[in-house]
């Protein structure tokens, strides 16, 4: 009996321990929600889009969100998986993951409100109630405050531009997280009757007159100016109406899209902006 | 079934060649017996290498008919064709480094083809002087010894064969010097006449030829110009005509032999350039 | 006088490499980013009561993957001595008549244009489009090629490698169309293929490949004599009683099963073909009664270890097979070559 009650309170000393679950994330924003609600000792690995905070550079890593490995997580004996739905994958890996783990698919967010829906959904799946309602609350209220600023009275043609790499720099066109940001806050897209992102060229750059760019750098600096000459022959060069940022933070659709939307809302209505005739 | 000796090993009626629309052989006929030895003659483009791809089965005739024991050519698989004549082509090139004993192992036939400790390898190394370089890299040998070896490779083949078999040799000693030219060839005619096997052999060497050859066949432009004994065929007239050479057959040694006093002048092989560009100008 | 090559006897050698094969099979399922005892993977394998995710990575990881990777090596081990027997050439590999540009073909076409064309295809075969798409690209990308070659039942060897070179032009540039169009996430993923993995692999991938390999693997004895004549030249391959064009249609017809099934399921891996079959006729000789299974052990052998190798390197995550072969094979081919360089 007494045999027993020690092993019992061993168990309820235990709990506290064992709820702090093992958790493995894949997809940036995900991650951002994790450390934004404050759940970030519950992360043991992180996928290679999980960049921000810095401090999620520091975490092991599973490699690309696309091709992720199973036993390698498997490895790390995760309790739950957070997967960014309609990036992580491939399916198989997910399926064979499934069989051992709990998987859950976060839902993919392109506007304010998917951004709430995912933070309400990160917070239950980290069991972070209280924190999980301080963040939407912070959100919404973050997201009225740019509402309010809205619609603009004239509201400019924007590019954006991806700079990402060997990639090297696309233009996005219809169906991407760009043409997303902008309609969240009633931009139109200087590209029209484009799926996807598309290489640049100069002659676009042009031909297209954009009054504002946007630039999402997958890396810091990685966007060089001086490449385009041609830019500053834009109604957005000329103007100085050109915002450089790092992609996760304007598409990575997060906690941080306030701050995204906030930054967009400033070129677009004058109040700041980079001119890059140096 | 071929009776032996009377019946011909190797019968060719009217055979033409044509290939990438050139006429090469042109109504060729002939028959062979076995223990034959045939040398086939002739210049330079002559046609003696087509008629040894013709008479092994590698190049189909265009017309006419070439009958082996009495059976179509044609009508045999490569299989069955490899067991009733062994070829000797005039140039083997390896691009990977074979030992010179599994070269010759390729003869034997089914299921002991490549297998170098085969007593019949070393036999038939042996009969080629060439059993010192069974161990030797095949691409590592001189051009001499690299034919012997593929002789030797040939000859494994023949000896596995029963009944009268066919023995084609396209320029199987250029490479060796004179006294082992002799020496071979003479080895060769007289398994010739041992084994139940027609010999033919396209070589360059008219005293060679004449010494060891008991049927000369001379060609000229793709057809037969002569075809009998040495002294039937090596006159004075044929070698001039055909070869362009001042030379005469001189029986008196032990050996026959040509002797040469000299060449004509090109002016006397006109004749043979004006035929050629005559049969080329047939084909349709 | 040059000294006779320094050749080991052929059965022993089998027997090593078999050996080889076997401890390498054992380390592959030991090793990985969790690392088990050999109880464990016993456990693992066979007892039903083993914790969830030691059964997971041992049974449905680490076991397919083993297997898939000793027949994509052997696969590809094999094709290489029969295609370089075959074209007498040390070079040749199954790139030449066209089965990795065709299953490279397939496989990004099904990546990009994925949902929108094949997703009733992959309603009947979850999962297994993008594998079947390249393993029937890979076919008849050589078809196209043999064709091409053949000339009234015959079949020129130069003329083959040259609608070859042609032809993989062709495909590789419905590659590039296919790269320009696809978006960020498919460009990826087409990279991805294009390095070789076998992250993937599971036994529905195992049921597709292994009866076509081993199928090759069971009838490559068959052609052995056939392919040592051929050394020797096409001519004296025929005085010899050897159907050559027969050869070259079965090689051909196994090369193109035997690699566009590897191909299908693992992406490109390069050097395999090369490296086994030459480093086999250093040590073993050029007799393809032994090249041709030493070839399809030591390309087994290759694969498995560096399979194991590219699980370990970046761990938990993991480097693309292709890759490795290629960083290993590379230098070790080239050091091999100058070695012997000064003979």
């Amino acid at each position: 009996m007494i045999r027993l009650m020690v092993a019992l309170s061993v168990l309820l000393l235990a709990l506290p321990v064992s709820a702090q679950q093992r958790l493995v994330v894949a997809g940036g924003a995900v991650t951002e929600m994790v450390y934004a609600l404050g759940a970030e000792a519950q992360l043991v690995a992180v996928d290679d889009t999980s960049l921000w905070p810095p401090e999620a550079r520091a975490l092991p890593r599973v490699g690309y969100v696309r091709d992720l490995p199973v036993e390698g997580i498997v490895s790390l004996r995760p309790d739950k998986v957070l997967v960014a739905e309609g990036e992580a994958g491939p399916p198989r890996t997910l399926r064979q993951l499934e069989r051992v783990t709990e998987v859950v698919p976060i839902s993919a967010a392109l506007s304010p409100a998917g951004v709430i829906a995912r933070a309400r959904q990160v917070a239950a799946e980290t069991g972070q109630v209280e924190a999980g309602d301080a963040l939407v609350a912070s959100l919404e209220a973050a997201f009225e405050r740019i509402q309010a600023r809205l619609p603009l009275a004239d509201p400019p043609k924007v590019l954006c531009l991806l700079s990402a790499g060997a990639h090297g720099v696309r233009l996005a066109g219809q169906d991407t997280k760009a043409q997303a940001l902008l309609d969240s806050l009633g931009l139109p897209n200087a590209v029209t009757g484009q799926r996807g992102y598309r290489p640049l060229s100069s002659e676009a750059l042009l031909a297209l007159a954009p009054d504002m760019i946007i630039v999402a750098e997958t890396r810091p600096g990685e966007f060089q100016p001086e490449d385009w000459p041609a830019l500053q022959m834009t109604p957005a060069g000329r103007d100085g109406r050109i915002l450089v940022a790092d992609s996760m933070l304007l598409l990575g659709f997060g906690p941080r899209l306030p701050d995204a939307m906030a930054q967009v809302l400033d070129v677009a209505s004058g109040q700041g902006g980079v001119a890059w005739s140096r | 079934m071929t009776l032996q000796g009377i019946t011909p090993l190797l019968s060719v009626r009217g055979m033409s060649l044509v290939r990438h629309g050139k006429r090469l052989l042109h109504d060729l006929s002939l028959k062979v017996r076995a223990g034959e030895r045939v040398m086939l003659l002739g210049p330079n483009g002559a046609g003696k290498s087509s008629l040894l791809r013709v008479l092994s089965g590698e190049w189909p005739a265009e017309s006419g008919a070439v009958h082996l024991g009495g059976v179509p050519l044609t009508s045999l698989s490569w299989g069955e064709l490899a067991r009733r004549r062994a070829v000797m082509p005039q140039q083997v090139t390896l691009s990977f480094p074979m030992l010179a004993e599994e070269v010759v192992a390729q003869g034997l036939p089914g299921r002991d083809a490549g297998d170098g400790q085969h007593p019949a390898v070393a036999a038939q190394m042996a009969w080629c002087d060439v059993l010192h370089l069974a161990g030797r890299v095949y691409t590592s040998l001189s051009g001499g010894e690299q034919q012997r070896v593929q002789l030797a490779r040939v000859l494994v083949q023949l000896k596995a064969m029963s009944g009268e078999r066919l023995l084609l040799l396209d320029e199987a000693t250029s490479a060796l010097d004179p006294a082992q030219q002799y020496r071979l060839v003479a080895k060769l005619a007289t398994l010739a006449q041992e084994t139940h096997t027609a010999l033919i052999m396209a070589c360059h060497d008219l005293s060679l030829a004449a010494a060891y050859g008991s049927r000369i066949l001379l060609l000229q432009d793709g057809q037969c110009v002569a075809d009998g004994t040495p002294e039937a065929v090596l006159t004075e007239d044929n070698l001039a005509r055909v070869y362009g050479l001042d030379a005469y057959l001189d029986t008196h040694g032990p050996l026959a032999q040509v002797r040469v006093r000299g060449a004509h002048p090109l002016c006397t092989s006109s004749s043979r350039v004006s035929a050629q560009s005559a049969h080329t100008v047939t084909v349709g | 006088m040059v000294p006779v090559t320094g050749r080991l006897p052929a059965r022993p050698a089998l027997v090593l490499l078999t050996g080889l094969l076997l401890a390498g099979a054992l380390l592959a399922l030991r090793t990985g980013p969790m690392p088990l005892s050999v109880a464990e993977v016993w456990q693992g394998l066979f007892d039903r009561q083993a914790e969830a995710s030691v059964q997971l990575v041992v049974r449905e990881l680490r076991l397919p993957r083993l297997l898939l990777a000793m027949l994509v090596g052997a696969a590809l081990g094999v094709s290489g001595a029969l295609l370089q027997g075959l074209f007498r050439n040390p070079l040749a590999d199954p790139g030449l008549i066209g089965i990795s540009s065709g299953a490279a073909l397939g496989a990004v076409a099904v990546i990009v244009l994925g949902e929108r064309v094949f997703a009733h295809w992959d309603m009947t075969v979850p999962g297994m489009t993008l594998p079947l798409t390249a393993f029937v690209c890979a076919l008849l990308t050589t078809a196209v090629i043999w064709r091409i070659g053949s000339r009234q039942g015959e079949t020129h060897v130069a003329m083959l490698l040259l609608a070859g070179i042609a032809i993989n032009a062709i495909a590789m540039a419905g590659v590039g169309v296919m790269t320009f169009i696809a978006d960020d996430g498919q460009l990826r993923t087409l990279t991805f293929w294009t390095m070789g993995s076998l992250a993937q692999a599971d036994w529905r991938d195992l049921r597709l490949v292994s009866p076509w390999i081993v199928l090759v693997l069971l009838a490559m004895p068959l052609l052995a004599r056939a392919l040592n004549a051929v050394l020797l030249g096409e001519s004296v391959a025929l005085h010899l009683g050897h159907d050559v064009d027969r050869l070259k249609r079965r090689i051909v017809v196994m090369c193109a099963l035997a690699v566009g099934a590897a191909v299908s399921v693992s992406g490109l891996i390069g050097f395999v073909g090369l490296v086994a079959p030459h480093l086999v006729r250093l040590t073993l000789g050029v007799d393809h009664r032994t090249l041709l299974p030493a070839s399809a052990l030591l390309g087994a052998v290759l694969l498995v270890l560096a399979d194991t190798g590219a699980r370990l390197i970046v761990a938990p995550a993991e480097f693309p097979i292709g890759l490795m072969m290629a960083l290993l094979g590379g230098p070790f081919f080239l050091a091999l070559l100058m070695r012997r360089l000064p003979e």
